[in-house]
This record gives structure tokens, sequence and C-alpha cells, in this order.
């Protein structure tokens, strides 16, 4: 019971002083930061992450600090990237299987080679067409 | 030619396995497991298993006095050298920026140790001494440096158990931590978004915290002053931008060597006739309950602030005001994120981290202090 | 600015009729439909056509019949939404029929709209597609509808040849409205299509048989017994799927190319696995298709009709991006023997690349025709003459590849070389011959045989010879019945650079309404 008397002392004391000096720790950085005189602005969230990201990646290399992370490949996930290569390569493949106009040789409606449709059928049109005079 | 005696010593080796080493040995193989296969800090855990396995290897040269293994252990860990060694290494790497850019998380890093001292009641309950007790509360910090260097001081005779507790719960922070907080926050708060302004911080200001904090802390709480000076060392060293040299030693080669001296040097304190003890099972059971605890009381007192702030405070970040850096605040955004995909926290989230990691050694050094012990 | 007034008033009634026929036969039967699994007429339009492209034409029309109570039955577009859209930056004309009005059942605004886009396509050289969803003919229309089916079949033969036609069945087609996609180049089932002329009621009051509609009418029964389909998807977006790639081995119009890609297969591939393809045993299996996927542009192979009349494969392939139209013997499904239906599978595809300008590349491994009563009483040679019709008919680039056996008439009717063929390759396997061994020794041999000390011997020994001297290309290769005996490997290279040669072939027949094709 004497022990437990003196653990309950020991935990009121204890986190009276964590407290008390963290306490006092943010009064002075609260004061540092007034002295600084840097104007606070107003950043979203993805930017504040991206900056987080960045602090994290650092202390990542700290022993004892590991995160059991997924693979990555370029900082997204490695199934993320496994999927979207997957997603690529078969929308690759059906825009070839189906001549998509981006892997034709020329645009489709292209001007480059005149419509035969139009040439022949022209040319049908006109065939008994003769210059006056002539 | 053979007799007796040649055959006595050829046989010495095999004679000498007792079942407290072939078990020891067995969670030398758990130990590699964990550390190989899972992934488990196996900067540290594989170390510790190689120093466990060779410690309870029949009589063992690399125990005996001047055996390399009791060598490492007399010079780094019975003096508490390698702790504070790595914490310069840790204090090179993390960057306080989060915290100074928000102050008041300091107060989320302090409830993150409130767990410390229930447990050290409880410890206390289960027939352990004070010193005892108090070196079990401290693995609620999952601080791998700061228990070592607290249990080295008061129950050096502990000093496997706990190191191998704080290290394992420290690379389970992604298991362990999201159902505490799960059970302790509605959807609602969870979904909190948290505004974001961002601040300049000054080299200045940057250069002077570890200062700060180095005379604060070292003045007030004496005992914390090894653990809290080297840390903010590495800080000075890192912020002040003039030693890179000694910012990447320390934080790379330095590091890297005394972890794996000190694994070994753990592992050989791993011996079956100390280990295998109730009192183990018990601190392993301790620890991870101080580590909920810890998670409980920092998602609760954030739930205070949130309602002191009028509900712009995630009471999640709370979690994060322990020491592993940065995962504990990787583990919140993720939280985060499942209820809400587009909730950024990590950078709140970093700062009540970083305010831990602080936190934790106060801790220890406040423990120190009020138990009498150390310097 | 605000719209105010009599303008204002017109241009709400206008959204508001929009609405309307968007909605087609109203939400409660678009639920139905999607209850069933169906998309609706429109929704199969957005899977098809490239997003935004579609453009509508007579999205408001509807009927003005009263009998039958069909005064209180007028949906705007009447069961059909027809227009013009995009698919894969190509033009093609679209109709697609709506379900949800009064069961699709045709119409005679509906017939007007088909044969409006119909002609617009024809003059405009366009591909038509038909997404067919249409119980028949309504039944409260009386002759009227009967007439609409035949201005849409009309339209279907004049535009035959001259615009690729591709029919697509998503939900039930009887009656006359299976007439106009058998009219059509392609016939796609999907989903939960079926055809059928007479419905399972009508077949069991006349004949008393009993059958399902899938046993009747369904996919498997049309892509495998019947011929009457081509393709077939499990999913409705998979048969959507299907009508772009098919589109893209084919031309807008007769006198246009089909579009060629940008190839990522280097034409000097030489494919090493062809060298050992085909097995020792002269009867022994392999599967011609192994031999075409490796010589075609890597993955470009379609196969048309896979499960009907198997002994034969016919489909479209890619060789250095331009489109091929593919005619080859399966030696591993009946030894790769003509019959009736792989004639007719054969022929019809021939004159399908030709009116096309897609040239065609036969491989031939043919023991001949399938003998016996059934073939000979079901007209095998009416049959068979259509393939020698259809290859001597066809005037775009042909080339052909003896892999093996090519014996007798089956040989002279696969793309030989005096039939208007372009260029023949053999490869070394090949065993040209008026017949087989044994039936040519019993002929030519028959006194020596019967004369000998020991004729089973003596048998033996000629076959042994006939085949040794016989049973290779170079025979053929002698009289210029090959023009070139070719290791299999370089099969690719030899072909690309054939069909580079005849790419701008030339070649006319003589004028005339039209042959009399062995139909």
């Amino acid at each position: 019971m004497e022990n437990i008397a003196w653990g309950l002392q020991m935990t009121v004391l204890g986190m009276g002083l964590v407290f008390a000096l963290l306490a006092l720790l943010w009064l002075l950085l609260t004061l540092i930061l007034k002295l600084d005189k840097e104007p606070e602005v107003e950043v979203s969230a993805q930017e504040a992450t991206i900056e987080a990201e960045r602090i994290a990646a650092i202390a990542d290399d700290a022993v004892g600090a590991q995160t059991p992370e997924r693979p990555t490949v370029n900082g997204m996930p490695a199934d993320l990237v496994a999927a979207i290569l997957v997603a690529t390569h078969k929308h690759r493949k059906t825009m070839r299987r189906q001549a998509a106009p981006l892997v034709r040789i020329a645009w489709p409606g292209s001007q480059i080679f005149a419509s035969r449709w139009l040439a022949t059928g022209r040319a049908r049109q006109n065939n008994n067409w003769q210059p006056r005079g002539k | 030619m053979i007799d007796q005696e040649t055959i006595g010593l050829l046989l010495k080796g095999v004679n000498g396995v007792t079942w407290q080493s072939l078990v020891m040995i067995g969670i030398s193989f758990v130990l590699f497991y964990l550390a190989i296969a899972k992934d488990y800090e196996p900067l540290l855990l594989l170390p510790i298993g190689a120093g466990c396995l060779l410690a309870n290897l029949p009589l063992s040269p690399l125990v005996a006095s001047d055996g390399m293994l009791k060598v490492l252990y007399d010079m780094g860990v019975g003096n508490e050298m390698f702790p504070l060694l790595i914490f310069i290494g840790i204090g090179a790497l993390t960057d306080f920026g989060p915290l100074l850019e928000n102050p008041k998380f300091v107060l989320l890093g302090a409830a993150g140790q409130f767990g410390i001292f229930l447990t050290l009641l409880l410890a206390l309950l289960l027939g352990f001494t004070t010193n005892e007790a108090a070196s079990i509360g401290i693995i609620g910090a999952i601080d791998g440096p700061t228990s070592i260097y607290v249990s080295g001081i008061l129950a050096p005779h502990m000093l496997g158990p706990i190191t191998v507790a704080a290290y394992s719960y420290m690379s389970l922070v992604p298991i362990i931590m999201p159902p505490v907080v799960y059970f302790l926050t509605t959807k609602q708060e969870r979904a909190i978004r948290m505004p974001y302004s961002s601040r300049k911080i000054s080299r200045r200001t940057r250069i002077l915290f570890p200062i700060i904090v180095i005379a604060l802390v070292g003045t007030l709480v004496p005992f914390a002053t090894p653990l809290i000076g080297m840390l903010m060392l590495g800080n000075l060293m890192k912020e002040s931008g003039v030693v890179e040299r000694l910012t990447k030693a320390s934080s790379n080669e330095i590091a890297n060597a005394v972890t794996l001296f000190l694994g070994l040097a753990i592992g050989s304190t791993m011996v079956g006739t100390d280990f295998l003890k109730p009192s183990t099972l018990f601190i392993l059971v301790l620890g991870l309950l101080a580590f909920g605890l810890d998670c409980a009381a920092g998602v609760l007192f954030a739930k205070v602030l949130n309602w002191i702030t009028g509900g712009k405070v995630n009471p999640i970040i709370g979690a994060a005001g322990i020491s592993a850096f940065p995962m504990a605040a990787r583990v919140c955004q993720r939280i985060a994120q499942e209820e809400d995909f587009e909730n950024f926290l990590l950078m709140h989230a970093m700062g009540a981290n970083a305010a831990g990691q602080v936190a934790s050694v106060v801790a220890g050094g406040v423990v120190l202090a009020l138990m009498g012990a150390g310097g | 600015m605000t719209i105010e007034g009599k303008t204002k008033k017109n241009l709400d009634m206008l959204r508001e009729m929009r609405e309307r026929a968007v909605l087609g036969g109203g939400q409660n039967r678009i639920d139905q439909q999607h209850e069933r699994g169906k998309l609706t007429a429109r929704e199969r339009l957005a899977q098809l056509l490239d997003e935004g492209s579609f453009q509508e034409f007579g999205a408001l029309a509807t009927h003005d019949f009263t009998a039958f109570g069909l005064d209180k039955q007028r949906f705007p577009g009447d069961g059909v939404v027809t227009g013009f859209g995009k698919i894969n930056g190509r033009r093609v004309a679209v109709f697609s029929q709506d379900f949800t009005v009064m069961g699709g059942s045709f119409s005679e605004v509906q017939s007007q709209k088909i044969c409006r886009i119909q002609d617009m396509a024809l003059e405009a050289g366009i591909p038509v597609i038909g997404l067919g969803d249409s119980g028949g003919a309504r039944i409260q229309e009386g002759v009227r509808s009967l007439a609409a089916y035949g201005e849409v079949f009309v339209r279907n033969v004049l535009a035959s040849g001259v615009v690729p036609q591709i029919s697509v069945i998503l939900g039930p087609c009887a009656g006359g409205a299976v007439y106009s996609p058998a009219l059509t180049d392609f016939i796609i089932m999907a989903g939960k299509g079926y055809m059928f002329l007479t419905g399972p009621e009508v077949i069991k009051a006349v004949t008393g048989e009993q059958v399902s509609v899938e046993e009747l009418g369904g996919a498997e029964v049309h892509t495998g017994r019947s011929g009457v389909a081509h393709l077939d998807a499990v999913t409705e977006e998979e048969g959507l799927a299907l009508v772009k790639t098919l589109l893209s081995y084919l031309p807008q119009n007769n006198s246009e190319e089909p579009p060629q890609i940008v190839s990522e297969d280097p034409v000097n591939r030489m494919e090493e696995s062809l060298n050992s393809l085909i097995p020792d045993g002269d009867n022994t299996p392999y599967d011609i298709r192994d031999a075409i996927e490796a010589i075609f542009d890597h993955d470009s192979f379609l196969e048309i009709q896979p499960n009907y009349a198997a002994n034969a494969v016919v489909g479209f392939a890619r060789m250095d991006g331009y489109s091929v139209g593919i005619v080859a013997n399966q030696p591993c499904y009946m030894s790769g023997a003509l019959n009736i239906d792989a004639s007719d599978k054969i022929a019809r595809f021939i004159r399908l690349c030709d009116a096309f300008n897609v040239p065609i590349v036969t491989f031939i491994d043919c023991p001949g025709f399938l003998p016996g009563t059934g073939q000979e009483y079901g007209g095998v040679i009416r049959h068979g003459a259509k393939i020698i019709y259809a290859y001597c008919e066809a005037t775009v680039p042909k080339i052909s590849i003896v892999t093996r056996k090519a014996m007798g008439g089956a040989y002279v009717a696969m793309s030989s070389r005096q039939m208007r063929t372009d260029i023949t390759f053999a490869w070394p396997t090949g065993q040209i011959a008026v017949m087989g061994a044994e039936g040519a020794v019993n002929i030519l041999f028959r006194e020596e045989i019967k004369k000998a000390a020991d004729p089973k011997a003596r048998e033996q020994e000629l076959l042994a010879e006939y085949r040794e001297r016989f049973f290779n290309p170079y025979r053929a290769a002698d009289v210029g019945q090959i023009d070139e005996v070719i290791e299999p490997r370089e099969t690719r290279p030899r072909l690309a650079r054939a069909m580079e040669i005849l790419r701008t072939k030339v070649q006319q027949n003589p004028s005339k309404k039209h042959g009399l094709s062995p139909v």
C-alpha cells in the first residue's frame, strides 16, 4: 500500500512536472515566435502535407522509427503504380486493337490523303462534261 | 591418447547446454523472424537477436569477463553512452518545424506521457519494486533510447526485456494505435478538418530552439540533461547547417555503428536464467498497456483541446503525442484518411509527434529526478 | 439577356420535348430494361461512340396511327434512336432500337428514320451500325409495318459491298427483324440477344417441338451451328467493343483503304518457332492459329466465326499495320478437310475482303473435300464451287502459302496459282500432289501390283516411292505453281514484302450486272 501511495504521488507530481515544463516551453516558444514577427499565411492542407512528407522522409532514416511502409515507386504505392501500369498497358492494347486515331498512320479525316471516295465519286459525276466550245 | 579428460573437454559444449539457454536460443530465432520476415525494426531486433543467440550458446566466450559482448556492454550500455549517441543522430534527423509552427501542440506531447505513470501504478500493484515499475512505465513513451537510458540506471537487470518491448512496440505502432483511436473517437470527430496556416520559421528561431530547450530542461530537470542535451545537440548541428559533416556522421555512420553495438550488448543481457522469469512476461504486457494508455491519454487530451478551441482540433492527432517519429504521425494521417480521403492532417500530427519526442525525454528525466537516481 | 414571351415558350416546349425523348418509353420501362440486365438504346450509343460525338436525327418523330389504342402510345422517337457519330474518330451512321418503346416493335416511322440515315451513309460512304433490340413488326400498324421492312432491306442490299454494315443483336430479334441484320456484313450477338424467325410458341404449335428461346436462337446456336452470327460476347459492353475492333480492319467504304496503324512489330522478324511447327507425322494435327499469331503483327488476329465450321479459320490480322484477311485450313479439326459449312464460311469471307479492299492470305493444309453421302446430298459441289468462284472473282492482292497437304481439287480451290492468285509460297513441308498416295498408286500401278510376286510388299514399295517423289513442293515449283519455297521462319518478312509489292494492285473484271455465284 505504501508503494501505491508513493506511485500516486509520483503520478501527480510527474505529470504535473511534465506539464509544467512543457507549458513553460510553450510559453517560451510563443515568445520567440512573437519576436520573429514572421507573418502567418494560410496554406492548403495539400501543401502542408507535401512539406510534412518531406520532413517525415528525412526522419525515416532514424534508427528505431522505421515505418513498415508498403513498397513505393517515386512516392506512390507500388500496387497503385502496378495497377496504373496494367491499366495503361491494357488501354494501349485496346487502342491498337481498335486502330484508335493515336496509333494510326494518318488521323481519321486527315487531308494528307485525298478521300478516294470523293475522288472517284467526283470523277464519275464529271464524266460527261465537256468544256464549252470543244 | 584420448583419456577421460580429453573427452570431457570435447563434450564441454554439449554438456553446457541448459533448457534455459535452449529457450533463449529459440527466442533469438523469434527475434530474427520478426526482423527478417516481418521487417519489424530490423536494424535493432536483428543485432539483439544475434547478441541473444551468441550469449546463450553454452559457455559462450563472448560474455566471459573480457568477451566482446561484455566489453560492448561495459563500454556503452552500463554507462549509458550508446543511447545518448543514438539520440544525437535522432536529433539530427528530426525537424521540429511543425512543432515550432504550432507551439500549443507541446501540450499534446505532455499528455502522451500520462500512460507512463498509469503503468507505473499497475506495475507497483503487480509487486514490482519502485525502480522496476518506473522502468516499465517508460516503455509507454515508445522511445527506445530513453527506455534504455532510464532502465539502465534504475533496473539494469531488466534492460533486455524492456528494450525488446520498447522497440517491438515502436514497430507495432501502425497496429496498436488505430484500435485505440477508433475506440475513443466518433466518426464526426475523426472527420474534423484542421485549418492550416504556415509561417516561416526563421533560422534564428530554429537555432534558438535547441539551445533554449537544453538550458530550460537542463536547469529544471538535471536528470534529463544527458538525453535532452544530446537530442538537441543533434538538432542544433542540423539547424545551424555549419557542421554538415558532423550531422551526417552522427545520423549515419555513428548511429549505425552504435546501433549494432547497442543491439549486440542488449542481446547479450538476455541470458536465460535472468530472462526467463514471469516478470518478463509482465514487462511485455505492461509495456503494451503503457503504450495503449499513452495513446488514449493523448486522444482524450486532444478532445479537451478540441472542446476548448470549439471543434478545431482533430482528436486523432493526440495519439501522435508519443515518441515514434514520424511513424506515429503517419499512422494518424492514415486513420484520418480512412474516414475522409481528402483530410490532410499530417503536418499537425507531425507537430504533436515532435512534441512527443521532446516530452518523452522530459518525462524520462522527471521520472529519474523523482526517483532520486542517476547523476 | 433573358428570353421572354413567345420565344421563351417555344424554347421551353422544345426543351421539354427533348427531355421526354431521352426517356424513351418512360422511366419505368428504363428501370425494367436495367433489371433485365440490358442497357437502354441511348446508353448503348454512349458506349459505342466517341464521347460527345453523337448527333441525333428524328428524335421527336412520332407515328399518327390511332387504331388499337395506338393514339395513347405515342413516344417521341418512336422506338429507335438514329443519327451519326464517331468511333475512334471515324464517322459512322448508327441506329439503336429502343426496347422501352412498345418492345422496340418495328413501325413505319422507325423505318423512315433508319432509311434516312442509310441513304445519307451510302451517299457519304460511311459505315452503318445497327443495334437491334426489337420484338418484330408492330402488329397494330398492320401491313404498313411489313412494307417498312422492305424499305430497309432494299437499302441494306444497295449499301452491301459499298459501306461496311454491322449489326449487333442485343435483345430479342424475331421475324422480319432478323432479316435486316442477315443482309448486313457482320452480326455480333451480345448480352441477351436472340434471333429467330418463328418463336418457340409457334414452333410448338406447328411441329410440336419443345425448344427454349436460348436453344432456338441464342448466341451459341448462331455462332456455332447455324453460322448466322459472326461474333459473340457475354456482355453488351464487350459486344460494342467488338464493333470497334472489327471496324478497325475495315475501310469507310469500297473505294478507300482500311486504317493503317503504326506497327510495333518489325516486319523482318524471323519466327524460329515456325520451323518446328509442322509435326513429323503426316496426319498429326497442329493448330494453324499458332502460325497465324506468329506470322502477323503481334496480338492483331481477330478470328471471325471461330465456333462455326472450325475446320476452316477465317479472320483479320495486321501485317506491318495494314489490315489483312486470312483464310486457312485448320488441321486440328477434321484434318482441315473442306465441307459445306467451311465452304460457305470461306467464300463469304473472301467476298467480304474483296469488297473492302482487304488483301487475302491463304494458308493451305487440306487433304481434300470431306467424302460421304451427307456432304454430297447436301450439295458440297455447289458449296465448294463458291470458294472457287469467290477466289477467282476477287481482285484484291491474294497470296497463298502451302504449309503441308495440298491435294487434288481442294488445292485448286484453295487459292491456287492459276486462279488469279498473285504470289504462291510453300513451306518445305508442303505435299502438293494430285491425290493421296494410296489412291494414286492403286490407279497408276494396278497391273504391276497384281503381277508382282508379293503384291503387298510391292504396293508398299511403290507407295514409298510415290511419297518420296511427289510429296514435296518441288514438282509444283518446277511448273511454276509455286513461286517460291521458303523456310517457315521467313514467312513474315516474305509475306510483308509480297504485300508491299501488291499494295497498289489494280485488277478488273469484265463489266457485267453481276456474276452468278453458285449460291
